[in-house]
């Protein structure tokens, strides 16, 4: 079945990316290889550090995402 | 009247807008006037976070930096003006805060946070705020934190986009729990990507304001999540983070008299 993922890119991610958000279509679909496939988009991403959170929670790369979902890419910030 | 009861009465009424809240009250107010509250990083997000914290009454501020103020610190950095150009920051910004409360106690760490001297100074404070700009402090003070049983308050942000989180409250996730290992890869700061003034005021007051949460227990702190502010597009969002056994960090040596249970 597929799957709606609101997909928001946060700091230096949304850099890489060209964009703050995008909307894709998957089918059900591990963490893990959803990484995988934005990381063929946008291939700096794997020099990136970088959580993944699943309607507004931090998940493992082991999660199932499998159903619509606001997915969030969250790196971490050094400025102060 | 006693010098005692006059005093009293003087911060009765300096305090009366917080105090007349009935969250805070007289006992809010009382737990403010007896925290001590370390401000690690007086650039961005301490400046604001430093100026408010001393105004609302903390009794006793650390400030620990070891940079020297500089022109293209002043448009974001509140607390220095040009006459403070190449001086210790730490001692412009305990100037700035007595003008603002002459009975505050402010301590100033004029060193850069290291695994040597870091439970030191962290361990003479009930809470932590952590403004630094730079990823290995952040881990520092995480890990000393945690060992030392301390609650500190993140901060930290990336041009329009800024993190804030309550982290090492009562046994909630810490930032290993959220990044458990240092990046291999440099992170940009502030004077590599540029940064909106505004920006880190917005997110060092709502470290301050958490702090302020932690030590009169109002309200419910960001413990648990970490927030994420967009100034670009007035967006926040709150993200949950578990608990997790992080392996144990190699911990500065910690002294009994150090640890604190207090908040």
């Amino acid at each position: 079945m597929n799957h709606k993922l609101h997909i928001k890119y946060f700091g230096q991610i949304a850099e890489i990316t060209g964009k703050s958000f995008e909307i894709i279509s998957v089918d059900s679909i591990s963490i893990e290889e959803l990484v995988k496939n934005l990381t063929e988009s946008y291939p700096s991403l794997r020099d990136q550090e970088f959580k993944v959170a699943v309607d507004h929670e931090i998940k493992d790369k082991s999660s199932q995402i499998s159903h619509d979902s606001e997915i969030a890419l969250l790196p971490p910030f050094a400025g102060g | 009247m006693t010098l005692t009861e006059i005093t009293m009465a003087e911060d009765q009424e300096k305090y009366i807008r917080q105090i007349e809240l009935p969250e805070i009250g007289t006992l809010g107010q009382e737990r403010i006037f007896n925290s001590k509250v370390l401000v690690v990083g007086a650039g961005g997000l301490g400046c604001p976070a430093l100026q408010y914290l001393t105004s609302m009454g903390v009794g006793t501020i650390g400030i620990a930096d070891f940079d020297r103020v500089s022109l293209s610190n002043l448009h974001r950095q509140i607390l220095y003006s040009a006459d403070d150009l190449d001086e210790s920051k730490v001692d412009m910004a305990k100037k700035a805060l007595h003008k603002l409360n002459p009975k505050c106690v402010i301590n100033t760490h004029d060193v850069l946070l290291s695994k040597k001297n870091a439970a030191t100074i962290i361990g003479g404070y009930d809470l932590v705020l952590d403004a630094t700009d730079m990823i290995p402090a952040r881990y520092l003070i995480n890990d000393t934190c945690v060992a030392l049983n301390k609650p500190f308050i993140y901060g930290a942000i990336y041009k329009y986009q800024g993190q804030v989180a309550v982290f090492n409250y009562q046994n909630g996730p810490t930032y290993r729990c959220l990044f458990p290992d240092e990046p291999k890869e440099k992170i940009q700061n502030c004077d590599q990507r540029g940064v909106l003034a505004v920006l880190p005021g917005i997110i060092g007051l709502m470290q301050a304001s958490e702090a302020i949460k932690l030590i009169t227990g109002f309200g419910e702190p960001l413990s648990g999540f970490v927030g994420l502010f967009d100034l670009a597009n007035m967006q926040w969002d709150r993200i949950k983070i578990s608990k997790k056994s992080t392996k144990k960090p190699d911990a500065p040596a910690i002294t009994d008299s150090q640890k604190s249970t207090k908040i």
